[in-house]
């Protein structure tokens, strides 16, 4: 600083020696005010802070009522299928067991018929009555059927057991065979089946139907009838057993290109000496002070690297979604980028050990404008990486259409994005790597939110493992840099997501 | 008392026992510098509270090539230079043909004492302080200092050596302050 004793006469010696070692004495509020302003700076971090870990809780609490949701639908389902579904389950315990059971399954459940019946019987007309009676005694007497009825039931329940399809054939076999009572005029009162069937479409009411199954089953006709009915009936079954998974994890991996898309920058200080044209290769000491970027229309380091190129970037990260319709889904997730974008500057901050020379860009000239010892200009263009990476939580709902193994999704959603931090690197190494962090002091906010749009393709290549491939396009909605810089920041980024997921159905 | 390695980790650290210790160490020096920038010491108390604030929140980015105290003297200046600027009119401009040269072979100053200097100093329009001590006591050159204020050298010269002339004003020939 005091090196230039050229042109320097004692006069300005005697001033400077006069001063050299002077000190005053500061007020005693000095340093209260200082602790207090130091104080309200750190409670501005913290709070910023707070503010990341409070969304972070958010998404969890979203991410666990999700599950607690699909648990208690899954919960009650099951529970469901137990009730109705309880003669049947216990054939699985052995092939033997099995046979015993569903033989006392028959009996139990024909004496719960005829007690439907009978109970029925006592509301009815005298004619229904009498056939109602016949029908009784015709199955009380004939065994054999009951049982043929019952290996019928069997088989069906094995059925029903493994596919939900079966139940459905079962409930069709019920309503044909209502129907074919009734075209019949059988023994058994409708009346009676139809308030079986409408009572409880368990299986364990079939058995007192088994002789008049039997033989009706057998008719050609009614096989038309089946066949005709159960066309469309076994499409709708397939189309269900399709149906999309209640909730869902998985990880992805995503390519995108992203654009920080920086607009603004201000001019400083450094015209009077941005103008000359040196040799490419120079460096020309413009001094350290550069205060006042924003008063000048020139180049400076406060308007360099706002003009940005894309780059492949990559980010991973987890999804999970449930279903709340069988056509939306809500998804969210937590996803760690580092985007990359490409950029020059023409001006660099030599440090005090003039060993170490620090690109400046409009992101961080103001922050080293005071603490360089000089800032230097080449008018050949030093080229960085402006990497940026990112914490990003996002919320979609999308609409999904399945096809087979196939299923298309169309979703929107929002994103907040929480900023790590903004390197820029020099790929060369000849420029030492800056790393501007999520500070209060920082250009860039903690935390920006951006709109997404996305559409894509699952294929499931197993029975709960899915591929995922989704484009998609993500832009802000709200500024990644913090109001009163000199420039400003609203990215976007376009890019494919690659995911494996898991169906828990 | 720490020695400057263990006052910059702890400052680094956020340590407010650290800080107070290392404001302790250097106030005195850096407020007689906002001073010299300065019309009073309520002022100088403002340009020192925001520099050292700057000071804690960037001691991270000090990087021990040079002494602790250089670094913050220069925050210092730069600090008091920005608090300075939000006046546009301090550097009027007066061209240096306008100003005749002023010799100070027969100024001298040296029997006068740092408050007399600093009253004569602070007396001075604030272009002229500024630029006085840039260049007289710093030691910048007329270029540099064109370059740090966003003036001409012209103008960097013309103030100074308007301020020359106002000091010879100031301090009379048997060596009496007149003003301050």
């Amino acid at each position: 600083m005091a090196n230039k004793q050229e042109h320097r006469s004692s006069f300005e010696d005697q001033w400077k020696e006069a001063f050299e070692d002077a000190e005053v004495s500061p007020s005693a509020n000095l340093w209260k005010n200082i602790d207090s302003q130091l104080t309200a700076q750190e409670s501005g971090k913290y709070r910023k802070g707070f503010i990341f870990y409070r969304a972070v809780a958010a998404a969890c609490i979203v991410c666990l009522l999700g599950m607690g949701y699909f648990l208690l639908r899954q919960g009650s389902d099951s529970q469901g299928n137990e009730l109705t579904n309880q003669p049947t389950k216990e054939e699985t315990f052995s092939e033997g067991q099995t046979r015993d059971n569903n033989l006392a399954l028959g009996e139990d459940t024909a004496r719960k018929n005829n007690q439907i019946a009978e109970d029925q019987a006592r509301k009815l007309t005298p004619a229904e009555e009498a056939d109602l009676n016949n029908a009784l005694a015709d199955k009380r007497t004939n065994n054999q059927l009951a049982e043929k009825a019952t290996d019928e039931v069997n088989t069906l329940s094995k059925r029903k057991q493994n596919s939900s399809r079966a139940d459905k054939s079962l409930a069709l076999s019920h309503t044909a065979n209502s129907l074919i009572q009734e075209h019949n005029n059988a023994n058994l009162s409708t009346a009676a089946l139809s308030e079986a069937l409408a009572e409880d479409r368990s299986l364990a009411y079939l058995p007192s139907l088994g002789p008049a199954l039997s033989k009706i089953l057998e008719s050609d006709w009614v096989k038309d009838i089946q066949s005709l009915y159960r066309v469309p009936q076994t499409i709708l079954d397939e189309q269900e057993d399709e149906q999309a998974p209640e909730f869902f994890a998985g990880l992805n991996l995503a390519t995108n290109y992203f654009d920080p898309n920086f607009s603004g920058g201000a001019r400083g200080n450094f015209e009077s000496v941005a103008s000359p044209s040196p040799s490419p290769d120079d460096f020309i000491n413009v001094s350290n002070l550069s205060q006042d970027y924003a008063y000048s229309s020139r180049s400076t380091p406060a308007n360099s690297g706002l003009e940005n190129t894309p780059q492949l970037s990559l980010s991973y990260g987890v999804d999970v979604g449930f279903m709340l319709t069988k056509h939306l889904s809500l998804e969210s997730g937590l996803d760690y980028g580092r985007m990359n974008s490409r950029t020059k500057t023409s001006w660099v901050a030599e440090n005090y050990g003039q060993d170490e020379r620090i690109p400046l860009l409009a992101s961080n000239s103001m922050a080293n404008a005071d603490y360089s010892s000089r800032t230097l200009f080449t008018p050949q263009s030093q080229e960085l990486i402006n990497s940026f990476a990112f914490l990003s939580l996002p919320l979609k709902l999308g609409y999904n259409l399945g096809f087979e193994r196939i299923n298309f999704n169309l979703s929107s959603g929002v994103a907040a994005n929480f900023f790590l931090n903004n390197r820029l690197s020099d790929e060369r190494g000849e420029l030492a790597t800056v790393n501007i962090s999520a500070s209060a002091d920082g250009p860039y906010r903690p935390v920006y939110y951006s709109g997404i749009v996305s559409g894509g393709v699952n294929y499931l290549i197993a029975s709960n493992y899915a591929l995922s491939v989704s484009p998609n396009y993500n832009f802000s909605l709200s500024s990644l840099t913090e109001e009163g810089n000199s420039f400003s920041s609203q990215p976007n980024a376009f890019g494919v997501d690659f995911g494996i997921r898991y169906n828990f159905r | 008392m720490h020695d400057e390695k263990a006052l910059v980790s702890g400052c680094a650290k956020g340590e407010r026992a650290m800080q107070k210790e290392l404001y302790d160490r250097f106030s005195g020096r850096m407020l007689a510098i906002c001073v010299r920038y300065c019309k009073s010491k309520d002022d100088a108390e403002d340009i020192l509270q925001e520099a050292f604030v700057k000071v804690f929140s960037n001691i991270e980015s000090f990087r021990k090539e040079s002494s602790l105290g250089y670094w913050i003297k220069r925050i210092v200046i730069n600090t008091a230079l920005n608090y300075h600027r939000k006046s546009v009119y301090l550097y009027q401009h007066f061209d240096i043909e306008d100003m005749h040269d002023i010799g100070d072979d027969d100024m001298t100053v040296s029997n006068h004492n740092y408050k007399d200097l600093l009253k004569v100093l602070q007396s001075l329009p604030q272009g002229c302080q500024v630029i006085f001590n840039l260049y007289a006591i710093e030691g910048y050159k007329h270029k540099e200092i064109a370059v740090m204020l966003n003036i001409s050298e012209g103008t960097s010269k013309s103030q100074y050596a308007r301020a020359k002339s106002l000091i010879k004003e100031l301090i009379t020939e048997t060596g009496e302050v007149k003003h301050g």
